[in-house]
């Protein structure tokens, strides 16, 4: 049933036929916006669990990453395999967390009918959102540390809180692989220790998340593997490894954002 | 204002009775369809659509006098309207996928040649011998008075259809208005739904053609949910809310527009619509002007008592 994969450049081809089973497995994904490529020949096979890193500058793709291996956009080449199979987006497998910033808070809804969101796919066409259907929202909500909060409208929460939501609809979904764009970018403190908590819990439990993320310095305390992204894959593997001084180089350029946690991280 | 009063208690006689309830009807749909556009942002495509159908409307008078030497058959004129609609729906796509103009650009070149092209039509029509007795242009302000008893049927059933269907994808409705990215990677089709949405607002259009008005339609999608939500921040309280407040236009303003000579329904129901939403503006809840001048008013207060001297403006 399986369709013969490609063997392509670089090691992720090797790893992609060694590990069919993949949560995650993508090869020589290219993506272009118009006549601009975003994304060149970018291959890439997420582990059976645990929490890993896109990284890289502005532009370099990270969340274009996220979207082509979703299908939200279309690739002009490349291919993807969740779980061995081409992605069924209702199948429930995979639970996706977008940029904060792609909708707008103002909307009438609250807290709770966002994470009820997450349990749409169970429910299915034409059917209501029932009672027992909130009820597992609240829970996820509570989860989050927002219960109190379930039915404020979304705009009245602070980015941190409206964060946790859109993590709380994701965990609502109960998935075994977790695509989050940016979920730690522009939060508070105590946001943040929540968030962080909550993808360790799911790495333990058994899952992959494969998270966007813009902050160097911060990578090695909360992700075990990570990909360095410039269009073109830079480097792929453990942190230490990938935030060597040469590969950062590659990926910034002159201007590598280097901090002293990151110098440690790659000396480490 | 006797007159008034009868017909708003549908007891202005009978034609007058029946345009008011089926305006009331077509209001109330117009609500709840428009919330959803209006949570779209897509509230801007109405008006190209209804200004879009008055070529085919007149194309449709046209065939009908050529073929069958009847030039007022309501369904195939309503057809026309709906085909020309269609069409320049899918020309504002056309125009905005890929190639970098944004939305508003497309809908406002799609709304301008279309009517363009209709009002050429017409002209051309209403120089025919024959013309003069077409009465298309009770489609551009609209007329209810005149409706017959299975047309404001027909407009009553096919707003019940909207109205359920529309309950029936509340669901995916408010998560497509929301958040179309997690909704297209977890399966619920943003361009499917984005044209059921549109075949919603196009259903709305053709069966409100002749009460309210191809010039005036965007109204009765944008100002009802509009004024619901100065008064409520939940979509389940939205709608009902942009429903009545639809229903309540189509009423008043059916019911004005039969009852005082020489106006046209359409504007009628906008100015009833229009009143309702600046009463909302001054009078709502927490949005209202009167309630934010308060809140500023209290915290003004609090402000003094807690800080002296604070009264004096910085200079």
């Amino acid at each position: 049933m399986a369709p013969p994969l490609q063997l392509v450049e670089g090691g992720a081809g090797l790893r992609h036929r060694l590990d069919p089973e993949s949560p995650l497995a993508v090869s020589g994904l290219s993506v272009a916006y118009h006549d601009r490529p975003v994304l060149w020949n970018v291959d890439f096979v997420a582990p059976h669990s645990g929490l890993v890193a896109i990284l890289g500058p502005n532009g370099a793709g990270k969340s274009t990453f996220l979207k082509a291996v979703l299908g939200l956009v279309p690739p002009l080449a490349g291919e993807v395999r969740f779980f061995g199979r081409p992605l069924d987006r209702r199948s429930g497998l995979v639970a996706y967390v977008p940029q904060r910033s792609s909708v707008d808070w103002e909307f009438p809804i609250t807290a709770l009918e966002v994470v009820a969101m997450g349990l749409y796919h169970r429910i299915g066409w034409f059917r209501p959102v029932r009672r027992r259907h909130l009820e597992a929202a609240r829970a996820q909500l509570d989860r989050v540390g927002l219960a109190d909060l379930a039915d404020r409208q979304v705009g009245q929460l602070s980015g941190g809180q409206q964060q946790r939501v859109f993590l709380a609809r994701a965990l609502a979904q109960d998935a075994r692989l977790y695509l989050l764009d940016e979920p730690l970018a522009g939060i508070d403190a105590a946001s943040e220790r929540v968030v962080i908590g909550l993808l360790r819990e799911l790495a333990a439990a058994g899952r992959t998340v494969i998270a966007v993320h813009h902050d160097l310095e911060s990578v090695a305390d909360v992700f075990d593997r990570a990909m360095l992204l410039n269009v073109r894959r830079i480097a792929e593997g453990p942190v230490a490894e990938v935030l060597a001084a040469g590969n950062l180089a590659r990926a910034y350029g002159g201007a590598v954002p280097l901090g002293g946690p990151v110098a440690a991280a790659s000396a480490g | 204002m006797d007159a008034v009063v009868q017909a708003l208690l549908l007891d202005a006689g009978y034609n007058s009775a029946v345009a008011t309830v089926g305006a009331a009807f077509l209001g109330g749909a117009g609500g709840l369809v428009g919330t959803f556009l209006l949570l779209r942002r897509r509230v801007m495509l109405t008006d190209a659509l209804s200004h879009a159908t008055l070529p085919g409307l007149v194309a449709a008078f046209l065939v009908g006098q050529a073929v069958w030497g009847e030039g007022r058959l309501l369904g195939l004129l309503l057809a026309g309207a709906a085909a020309s609609a269609a069409l320049g729906g899918l020309a504002v796509q056309a125009i905005v996928a890929g190639r970098r103009l944004a939305e508003d650009t497309a809908i406002a070149s799609v709304l301008a040649v279309f009517y363009g092209a209709g009002t050429v039509l017409l002209s051309h029509v209403q120089g025919l011998p024959t013309g003069g007795q077409a009465g298309l242009e009770r489609f551009l302000l609209g007329s209810a008075a005149g409706m017959l008893r299975q047309e404001a049927e027909l407009v009553a059933v096919l707003a019940a259809l909207l109205v359920l269907v529309t309950l029936l994808l509340l669901k995916e409705l408010r998560l497509l208005c929301f958040d179309p990215g997690f909704g297209e990677a977890h399966g619920w089709p943003a361009a499917r739904l984005d044209l059921l949405l549109l075949g919603l607002l196009l259903a709305l259009l053709v069966i409100g053609l002749q009460i309210v008005g191809l010039v005036l339609a965007l109204a009765l999608v944008v100002v009802p949910p509009a004024s619901a939500r100065l008064w409520t921040d939940r979509l389940g309280r939205m709608l009902p809310l942009a429903a009545c407040f639809g229903a309540a236009g189509g009423w008043l303003g059916a019911a004005l527009s039969a009852a005082l000579p020489r106006l046209p329904t359409g504007p009628a129901i906008v100015l009833v619509l229009a009143g309702l939403f600046v009463a909302g503006l001054v009078l709502a809840p927490k949005r209202g002007i009167v309630a934010v001048a308060l809140r500023r008013a209290r915290l003004a207060r609090a402000l003094h008592a807690a800080v002296p001297g604070s009264e004096r403006p910085a200079p």
